[in-house]
C-alpha cells in the first residue's frame, strides 16, 4: 500500500485577538485537531460552512498559515521542513475570487512567466512563453491571453487563468479553496469538468475546498465534513452522501441542491 | 447589492457612475497641467527671457511701477527688475519644492510598503516613528531644523525630507496592508516568488497611486513652507531670490507700492492652483476606475 | 414548502418592459432589459432565474423604483396593486414603498444601518401612528419571524446577529408596512446552505399566514425549486421561458433552461451527466439580432438569428424559443 501523499495529524490553529486595551481575548480557535489524508491521484474534499475552518486547513497546507500544533505530512517528509521554494512548489493552490487572484496590472503572460523565471522552470524568456502557451492551452484559453490583463477576461476565464498559473510549477498536490463559488452556474461546470480532466490526465492530486456538497459529488472521491473546526465525518463520496452519520452531515445533504428529474429524452441533451 | 453583479461587463457600472465624474476630472487636471506646465517652462528659459540680471541694482530707477520702459512689471526698493526676480525666484521655489519632494516620497514609499507587507517589528517600529513625527506640529520642527542646520536649499531639502517622509509611509503601509491579503500576492507566494519581488512587481504598482494624487497636492504645501522660509530670511540667502524674499523685501512699501510683494503673492497662488487641480484630477481618476 | 396562490388576484403586472443605461447624455443607449413580462399574485411565490447580465435583479429594481443612476424605463408598463409605477413620479414612489412593496436585499450588512438597534428599525419601517404602536408592530414581527425572545432581542444591534437572523430583520423591515407585494433579490445567496433552507421556509410560511406575493431573484436553480411556484427564466435581458416550477424544471421549454439544467451539480444528479454551456453570455451593449441565446444553443437554426416572441403556450407556459416543439416532443412521457 503507497504511502498517502498528505498527512495531517492533530492540526490545531489558533488566531488571537485583542479585545480592549490591556486584556488579550480568548484565542479563537479556527482548527481544531484535523486529522487527514490523502492518497495520491485522488479528489479529496473538505466541505463545510462558512467558519468552519476549511480554508485555514487549505492555507496551512500551502503555506500560507503557519498552525500552532501539530504535523503535516507530504511525500513522507516533514512539511514544515520542505520551507525552501523548491518544496513548497509541489502544492500549490487556486482560489475562490476571480477577480483578485490575477494581479489587475500584469499581464497573464508575464503573470505565468515570472512564475516559470523565478522557479528555474524555463531557460529563457522565450521558452517561458512557449510554455505559458501551452499552460493556457491545457484550460482551453487561447495564446492571444498572454498579452492582456485580466480585466479583459470573465470570471470563468479568470479561474481557468488562475489554474494554468498554479500548474505552471509542476505541483504533485492542488488545493482549490471553493474555485467555482464565485462563479455563474453555467460556468461551473465548465470549471469542474476541467478540473476532473487534468486531474486525470496530469496524475495530479486535488483538494478541493468547497461549501456545496453537490458540486463535491461530482468531482470527488473521498470528502471530510468539518464543522467548527473538527472533522465530524469522513469517507468515501458514495458512501457518506448516501448513509450520513452525522445530524450536520445530513443537514448538509438536506441544503444541497436538488432538482427534480430531467424528462427530456437522453438524446436531445 | 451593486447592480454591477447583474450587467456583464464590469466597466459598464463603472461608466455610468464615474464618467460625469471623469469629464470634470479630466478638465482640473488638463488645466492644472497646463499651468504648472507653463510655470515650469517659463521659469526653465529663465536666463534666455529675463529682460535684466535679477540681482542688477539701479539706484537711479528704484520703485518703478509696472509699465516703466523696461521694467514690464516695474523695479523693487533696489532697482532690480521685478519680472526677472519673479522669473528667477520661481526656479527656487518651483525646482527645490518638486525636487525636495522626491526624497520623502520614494523613502516614505518604500519603507511603507516594506512594512506594510513584512508586518512585525519593522512594521512597529515604523508606526511609533510615524506617531512620533506626527505629534509635533510640523512647521515648528521644520523651523527648528532649519535654525540647527543653518539656512539654505540643502536645509530645506533635508528638512522637508526627514519631516515629510511619514505621511507617505503611511499611506503605502495602509495600502500595503490591504494589498497583502489580495490573492494574486498570495498565488506568488505559493508560487515561490521571493519577497522582494513581490514587493516590486505586485505590491508597489498597486500602492504607487494614491501617493502619487497625495504628493502632488504635498507639493502646494513645500512651495509654501519655501516661501515662508524665504519671507523669514532662512531660505535662499541673497544673492539668489525667492518669491517669499520678494514679498518680505516689499513689505516696508506695501502702502504706496503693494504690486511688489502681491505679484509674487499671486505666482504663489497660482503655482498652488495648478498643483491643487492637478492633485484633484488624478484623484477623480483614481475613484472612477 | 411550496405555497399555493388561493385564486388569481395579481398584485404585480409587469409588461413589456425595457431598461436603457445611458452613461451621458448624447451616449447611445444601451438595452439592459428588452421586453420583460412577467406577473404575480398574492399567496404565490416568482422565482425569476438567471445568470449575471440577465437584468433580473434590474427588473426588480425598476419595480420598486430603486433604479440606479443613469439607468431608467424607455418603455413598458410596471403595476403594482393598481398602481402605475412606471409612470409615477418620485415623490409618489418613496410614498409607496414600504406600503405597496417591501424590498429585502443580498447583503444584510450593509442593507441594515450598523448604528441603530434593529427593533428600531423595524419600528421606522412600520410607519405606525404612535410609537408604541410601531414598536408593538416590531416585536410582533421579530415574532413571527423566528425570534424566540423578541422584546430582549429588539434591542441587540445587527453586528451582534448571525447572517441568517439579519436577513429575517431584513425581511421584518420589508415586511413592516404591511405590502402587498415582498421583493426579494438573492436574499440567501450569502448565507450558508443550512440558514438559507430556514429562510425559505420562514418566506413560504409568510405568503401563507400574510396572503402575500413574493418575486424571488435568484441564479440557484435549487432555491428556485424549493421555493417557488412559478419560474420566470431570464437570458440576456429578457425572458426566455415561464412556467410552474416544477413543469419547468422537468420538462423545460427553452434550450437555455434545458442547458441550465444540465451545467447545474445537483444532490442526487449522476457525474456524466453533467454539461457546461459553451460560450459565455452575450455582454450588455451587444446588438442582438435575434434569440440572444442562438450562439449557444445546440438546437439553433438560422432563422433564429430573427427577432423571437414570447410565446404563450397555454398551462401557464411562455417560451421565447422558435423550436419550443422540439423540446416538447423530447419530454419523455
Amino acid at each position: 500500500m503507497p504511502e498517502p501523499l498528505l498527512e495531517i495529524d492533530d492540526l490545531w490553529v489558533e488566531f488571537h485577538g485583542r479585545r480592549g486595551l490591556l486584556q488579550a481575548k480568548d484565542p479563537f480557535q479556527a482548527v481544531k485537531g484535523v486529522d487527514l489524508t490523502v492518497e495520491t491521484g485522488e479528489a479529496y474534499a473538505v466541505v463545510g460552512e462558512s467558519g468552519a475552518g476549511k480554508s485555514t486547513v487549505a492555507r496551512c497546507i500551502v503555506g500560507l498559515q503557519r498552525p500552532t500544533r501539530g504535523r503535516m505530512t507530504f511525500a513522507g517528509a516533514s512539511l514544515a521542513a520542505l520551507r525552501s521554494r523548491r518544496g513548497r512548489r509541489a502544492i500549490q493552490m487556486v482560489f475562490q475570487d476571480p477577480y483578485s487572484s490575477l494581479n489587475p496590472r500584469l499581464t497573464i503572460g508575464a503573470a505565468i512567466v515570472e512564475l516559470l523565471r523565478v522557479n528555474g522552470l524555463a531557460a529563457s524568456q522565450a521558452a517561458a512563453r512557449a510554455r505559458a502557451v501551452e499552460l493556457l492551452e491545457m484550460v482551453g484559453m487561447s495564446p492571444s491571453a498572454l498579452d492582456l490583463r485580466p480585466r479583459a477576461f470573465s470570471g470563468g476565464q479568470r479561474q481557468r487563468i488562475a489554474i494554468a498559473r498554479a500548474l505552471a510549477v509542476e505541483p504533485t498536490l492542488l488545493v482549490a479553496d471553493e474555485p467555482v463559488s464565485s462563479l455563474d452556474v453555467s460556468i461551473q461546470a465548465s470549471i469542474l469538468i476541467l478540473l476532473k480532466r487534468l486531474q486525470q490526465e496530469l496524475g495530479l492530486t486535488l483538494l478541493f475546498i468547497s461549501h456545496d456538497l453537490a458540486v463535491v459529488r461530482q468531482l470527488c472521491d473521498r470528502v471530510a465534513v468539518m464543522r467548527d473546526g473538527e472533522v465530524i465525518e469522513r469517507g468515501s463520496v458514495a458512501s457518506v452522501l448516501a448513509h450520513p452519520e452525522h445530524e450536520f452531515t445530513r443537514s448538509l445533504l438536506a441544503a444541497a441542491t436538488e432538482l427534480p428529474p430531467l424528462e427530456i429524452r437522453k438524446e436531445m441533451q | 447589492m451593486s447592480i454591477g453583479a447583474d450587467v456583464a461587463p464590469a466597466s459598464l457600472a463603472v461608466r455610468l457612475g464615474g464618467r460625469a465624474r471623469r469629464l470634470t476630472g479630466d478638465a482640473s487636471l488638463a488645466l492644472g497641467t497646463a499651468i504648472v506646465g507653463t510655470l515650469i517652462v517659463l521659469v526653465s528659459l529663465a536666463p534666455v527671457i529675463a529682460p535684466a540680471d535679477p540681482n542688477k541694482q539701479d539706484i537711479l530707477n528704484t520703485l518703478a511701477p509696472p509699465g516703466t520702459a523696461g521694467h514690464l512689471l516695474g523695479t523693487d526698493a533696489l532697482g532690480r527688475d521685478v519680472l526677472s526676480r519673479l522669473l528667477y525666484g520661481g526656479r527656487i521655489d518651483l525646482f527645490v519644492a518638486l525636487g525636495a519632494l522626491v526624497l520623502p516620497f520614494t523613502i516614505g514609499v518604500l519603507v511603507g510598503t516594506v512594512a506594510g507587507y513584512r508586518g512585525g517589528m519593522l512594521d512597529g517600529v515604523l508606526v511609533g516613528v510615524i506617531d512620533v513625527v506626527f505629534a509635533f506640529p510640523i512647521l515648528i520642527l521644520l523651523v527648528a531644523l532649519v535654525f540647527v542646520l543653518g539656512p539654505g536649499i540643502t536645509t530645506i531639502v533635508v528638512a522637508i525630507t526627514v519631516v515629510d517622509w511619514v505621511a507617505y509611509a503611511r499611506l503605502a503601509r495602509t495600502l500595503a496592508r490591504r494589498e497583502r491579503t489580495m490573492e494574486y500576492v498570495l498565488a506568488a507566494q505559493v508560487g515561490g516568488v521571493p519577497h522582494w519581488r513581490i514587493v516590486a512587481r505586485h505590491l508597489l504598482p498597486n500602492v504607487i497611486a494614491q501617493p502619487v494624487v497625495y504628493a502632488m497636492s504635498d507639493a502646494v504645501g513645500i512651495i509654501l513652507f519655501i516661501t515662508t522660509l524665504g519671507f523669514l530670511g532662512l531660505g535662499v540667502q541673497p544673492p539668489g531670490t525667492d518669491w517669499g524674499t520678494m514679498i518680505a523685501d516689499a513689505q516696508d512699501y506695501f502702502d504706496t507700492n503693494w504690486w511688489l510683494a502681491v505679484l509674487p503673492g499671486i505666482a504663489i497662488c497660482i503655482a498652488g492652483l495648478g498643483l491643487s487641480m492637478i492633485a484633484d484630477g488624478l484623484a477623480q481618476r483614481l475613484d472612477a476606475r | 414548502m411550496h405555497a399555493e396562490p388561493t385564486a388569481e388576484r395579481p398584485i404585480l403586472t409587469v409588461a413589456d418592459l425595457r431598461l436603457v443605461a445611458v452613461a451621458k447624455p448624447g451616449d447611445a443607449p444601451v438595452e439592459l432589459v428588452a421586453g420583460t413580462t412577467l406577473h404575480a399574485s398574492r399567496g404565490e411565490i416568482v422565482g425569476v432565474v438567471g445568470e449575471s447580465g440577465s437584468g433580473k435583479s434590474l427588473t426588480l429594481r425598476a419595480i420598486a423604483g430603486l433604479l440606479p443612476p443613469g439607468v431608467h424605463l424607455a418603455g413598458g408598463e410596471i403595476d403594482v396593486a393598481g398602481i402605475d409605477v412606471a409612470r409615477a413620479k418620485a415623490r409618489d414612489l418613496r410614498r409607496l414603498n414600504g406600503e405597496t412593496v417591501g424590498m429585502v436585499f443580498q447583503e444584510p450588512m450593509s442593507a441594515l444601518n450598523p448604528t441603530m438597534r434593529i427593533g428600531a428599525q423595524i419600528a421606522e419601517a412600520a410607519r405606525a401612528h404612535s410609537r408604541a404602536q410601531a414598536k408593538n408592530r416590531a416585536v410582533d414581527l421579530l415574532w413571527r419571524m423566528g425570534f424566540k425572545e423578541p422584546a430582549r432581542q429588539y434591542r441587540l444591534y445587527p453586528h451582534e446577529l448571525s447572517g441568517g437572523m439579519r436577513q429575517r430583520v431584513m425581511i421584518a423591515i420589508a415586511l413592516a408596512a404591511d405590502p402587498p407585494l415582498l421583493l426579494c433579490d438573492e436574499p440567501t445567496t450569502a448565507l450558508d446552505a443550512t440558514v438559507t433552507m430556514r429562510v425559505l421556509e420562514l418566506l413560504g410560511d409568510l405568503v401563507r399566514e400574510l396572503d402575500i406575493g413574493i418575486v424571488f431573484v435568484t441564479h440557484d436553480l435549487g432555491v428556485a425549486a424549493r421555493l417557488c411556484n412559478r419560474i420566470v427564466v431570464m437570458y440576456a435581458g429578457r425572458v426566455v421561458e415561464e412556467g410552474p416550477a416544477d413543469d419547468v424544471l422537468r420538462r423545460p421549454r427553452h434550450p437555455y433552461t434545458l442547458a441550465l439544467l444540465r451545467a447545474v451539480p445537483t444532490r442526487d444528479g449522476r457525474v456524466e451527466d453533467l454539461q457546461a454551456i459553451p460560450g459565455a453570455p452575450p455582454g450588455s451593449g451587444e446588438p442582438l439580432p435575434g434569440c440572444p441565446f442562438a450562439p449557444r444553443c445546440a438546437f439553433a437554426l438560422p432563422e433564429c438569428l430573427e427577432p423571437v416572441q414570447l410565446v404563450d403556450l397555454g398551462d401557464g407556459r411562455m417560451s421565447a424559443c422558435r423550436r419550443h416543439e422540439l423540446l416538447a416532443e423530447a419530454a419523455r412521457a
